[in-house]
């Protein structure tokens, strides 16, 4: 465990004595991996809890020293300044290709892209599906907020239909814009990839179920099974111009109507 | 045709031969091109092979500019050849113009017709029936032997058996029914071409 | 070629096959490309032989793609390289500037063919600026290595990786669809096992090290600038140690020929064999590296010269690092071919009379 500030400093403030054992009960820590540092990220941001899953993932697989990390353009782009593992930092949408080239010159290694909705599923999209075509073995960790937050609140293919943003001012119009890009779905058509699963952060049971698929998707790659997506239905308050547990609710009741939640391929279970 | 200048060699005097050879894609074109310049370079000469590519070989045809030479080797287009190695009729039409004055002509007459062959201005017009004489040894793909070995007899420019070791090198991996044939056919180019 | 060619044979190779071999011979072991005219050779001979040699071949989906697996695999710490004709280095400048940004070393051949546009699939060598000012977004150079012949293709491809490991840069080599399709006689068994310089950067995973971070965004200016500078620091080495030229003819030349790749290679002929007798003599200046540029060289002979005839497959590009070097020291005229065409011997010879007789 590293000093400083464990975990969010739950039950810190106590002026009671305690015995030895009693102090070393820990009820919550921060993972190995999760460096002490401030995050660039806004209140109620997903990121902050899925970098957490990652770390605590990866220790729990024991393969922080195996992992290599490729970082997206967008909001993730410090993803390695808070995440203690190798990583690099791939143009605007080209993760994919990167993480290609890594793992095909280290197989033994886990390999992962860590990428937003803009990076993955507009600019980034033929890299994307041509990876999960190959069966790349490496693991994709889609945060999906319907938002290109770091440009500062742009339409991305994910954006809801109506959903207002800098660039769809009155609500995003399907006759001009399309409608939301559902990735998962469309990697289903492929024959190679065998794990895709649609979930989120919002609530704690989510949040142990997201860890669930993270950690089967790390596993997938471990035993050689293929190419694995899990996409994170993730809060933007910010840049959906609401309070964080009013994007909590927004997702719960809202976004995933055009996002089902649920694991849509499973090859391995299938199998 | 003037058999007394058929063993001069077509080189020029910096001993620098420059040819086309040209047909239909499959005709063979590019083999030939090959074994002429493993050949020369087996004889310690230089050589350049540049071939027609990409949208040019569309439509089936196929072409590569040869060049041969005892020093450096500059340019590998050739503009004017000291010799062609004509297939078709298409390449012909194409490239009979680049012929240089007193060049040697080789055509496939069992496909190409030249009517009028003085306006070329050729030392010599080397017709030979090479289809026809492929398919008689019984396979009409060696027609581009017939060819080389009407072409290295007429030329001078090799000599006749390191092409012939050039040729069972290059089908060397090959099955006896497809390097005998071709044996067969390069030898039927050198006689016709010293009946010629 | 024939890859089971016994050590010590000249073989007749193409210059799309002699990168392939050089690249495998200098210990290339992961290549993506995306098939274009007129490089494909070069693709085909890779995907063919590399696999059986140790190496990783991908078909990328994109030129994009192709560049930045080059970047992971380079990242992983390999010697890596791709290889594509004028439009699909464009492609490939956003993946060039980051692999710069991130001090990652890979070869990156381009076998020009004339633009812009999809323009044809002829030889050209429109590229230049492309290639010696950078190509993509920030303050950068590459080293450009420009072959002239298909042995000098296979010398430099080698001697690219080298260069790439020795300053952590992509280098370029700028070849041309003639160059690239041409057969001639080549040796490569004088190139030596290939001593890949260690890199303790790449990714590989964490035991026993601290870890190690590859990215290209600075946000602080001054963490940029300091960058930049270093890059700077590094260029400046490279353009005192790694200038590579040619001078042909006689060291009392009265008129200068400049010229690189294909176009050198005609020039070259007027010097040595020329088609008729002029009236003064004549050297070829001949830049390998294309940057850094042999300017030092180029001012020296300038001094001695009456006039610079540049000969380009360009409407003229290499013509502003002449006259950057000559800085007036003598006038600089510029023949200028373009759209696939070569200039010939005779056009050549022409253009001299014309201005120096």
């Amino acid at each position: 465990m590293r000093s400083g500030n464990a975990g969010n400093g739950m039950g810190k403030k106590t002026t009671t004595k305690r015995t030895e054992s009693e102090v070393k009960r820990v009820l919550y820590e921060r993972p190995r991996a999760l460096l002490d540092v401030h995050t660039h990220y806004c209140a109620g941001c997903g990121h902050g809890t899925m970098h957490r899953l990652l770390a605590e993932v990866l220790e729990e697989l024991g393969v922080l020293e195996q992992a290599i990390g490729v970082a997206p353009v967008g909001c993730a782009v410090l993803a390695y300044d808070y995440v203690d593992i190798d990583w690099t930092e791939a143009a605007h949408g080209r993760a994919p290709a990167v993480a290609t080239g890594l793992k095909r010159v280290h197989p033994d290694k886990v390999v992962f892209t860590y990428q937003g909705d803009g990076d993955l599923a507009s600019i980034g999209m033929a890299e994307t599906i041509h990876a999960a075509n190959r069966g790349e073995n490496i693991t994709v960790i889609f945060i999906n907020n319907a938002i290109y937050g770091m440009t500062q609140g742009q339409m991305a293919p994910t954006t809801l239909i109506g959903q207002k943003t800098k660039t769809t001012p009155r609500g995003r119009d399907p006759e001009t814009t399309g409608y939301p890009l559902k990735v998962c779905e469309l990697l289903d058509q492929l024959v190679a990839p065998v794990l895709l699963a649609r979930t989120t952060v919002v609530t704690p049971k989510h949040v142990r179920q997201t860890k669930a698929l993270l950690k089967k998707a790390f596993q997938c790659q471990m035993e050689n099974v293929g190419y694995s997506l899990i996409e994170v239905l993730s809060p933007c308050p910010t840049y959906w111009h609401m309070t964080p547990m009013e994007a909590y609710h927004f997702i719960e009741q809202t976004v995933t109507d055009s996002f089902p939640l649920g694991v849509i391929r499973d090859v391995k279970d299938r199998a | 045709m003037q058999p007394n200048e058929q063993a001069a060699p077509a080189a020029t005097t910096d001993q620098e031969h420059r040819l086309i050879i040209a047909g239909f894609g499959g005709q063979g074109v590019l083999t030939i091109a090959k074994l002429l310049c493993t050949t020369a370079m087996s004889e310690g000469k230089n050589v350049t092979y540049l071939p027609s590519y990409g949208a040019e070989v569309r439509g089936g045809t196929a072409n590569c500019q040869v060049v041969v030479s005892s020093g450096v080797i500059y340019s590998p287009l050739v503009e004017q050849a000291d010799s062609l190695i004509i297939l078709n009729q298409l390449s012909c039409d194409r490239f009979v113009v680049r012929l240089k004055p007193g060049g040697l002509l080789v055509l496939n007459s069992s496909a190409v017709a030249l009517d009028d062959a003085s306006q070329t201005g050729a030392r010599q017009v080397l017709r030979l029936p090479a289809a026809d004489t492929a398919a008689r040894i019984g396979n009409v793909k060696v027609t581009n032997s017939v060819m080389l070995g009407a072409f290295v007899r007429a030329s001078g420019l090799v000599a006749e058996e390191d092409c012939l070791a050039a040729l069972r090198e290059h089908w060397s991996r090959r099955r006896a029914e497809v390097i005998d044939p071709n044996v067969t056919a390069f030898r039927r180019g050198v006689e016709l071409a010293a009946e010629a | 070629m024939d890859s089971e060619q016994p050590e010590g044979k000249v073989a007749l190779v193409s210059g799309n096959e002699a990168a392939g071999e050089a690249a495998i011979r200098a210990g290339c072991r992961f290549y993506a490309g995306y098939p274009i005219t007129p490089q494909n050779e070069l693709t085909a001979y890779i995907a063919d032989q590399l696999p059986l040699r140790g190496g990783v071949f991908i078909q990328a989906e994109s030129e994009l793609a192709a560049i930045n697996m080059v970047f992971g695999a380079s990242a992983a710490g390999t010697r890596a390289m791709t290889s594509s004709s004028s439009p699909g280095i464009s492609l490939k400048q956003e993946g060039i500037s980051y692999m710069v940004g991130c001090e990652l070393p890979a070869v990156i051949i381009n076998v020009q063919r004339a633009g812009p546009g999809l323009g044809n699939i002829s030889p050209a060598q429109g590229d230049y600026y492309q290639a010696t000012r950078g190509g993509g977004h920030g303050d950068y150079r590459c080293i450009s290595l420009a072959p002239f012949s298909v042995q000098e293709v296979c010398d430099l491809t080698y001697l690219a990786f080298d260069l790439a490991d020795a300053y952590r840069t992509p280098v370029i080599l700028l070849a041309d669809g003639m160059i690239g399709q041409m057969m001639e006689p080549v040796r490569f068994d004088h190139l030596p096992a290939p001593s890949p310089t260690p890199r303790p950067w790449a990714l590989t995973g964490t035991p026993g090290r601290k870890r190690n971070v590859i990215k290209s965004l600075r946000l602080p200016p001054e963490e940029l600038e300091a960058f930049n500078l270093k890059l700077q620091d590094v260029y400046a080495t490279i353009e005192q140690r790694e200038v590579r030229l040619e001078v042909t003819g006689p060291d009392d030349a009265e008129v200068l020929l400049a010229a690189y790749g294909t176009s050198a290679r005609i020039c070259r002929q007027i010097v040595e064999r020329p088609l008729r007798q002029l009236p003064f003599k004549v050297a070829l200046f001949r830049p390998i590296t294309l940057w850094p540029f042999p300017t030092a060289k180029l001012a020296e002979l300038a001094e001695k010269a009456r006039g610079i005839l540049v000969v380009e497959m360009s409407a003229g590009q290499m013509v502003d690092d002449v006259r950057m070097a000559v800085a007036g020291r003598c006038p600089i005229e510029l023949l200028a071919r373009m759209g696939g065409n070569i200039p010939s011997a005779a056009e050549i010879t022409e253009k001299l009379i014309t201005l120096f007789a």
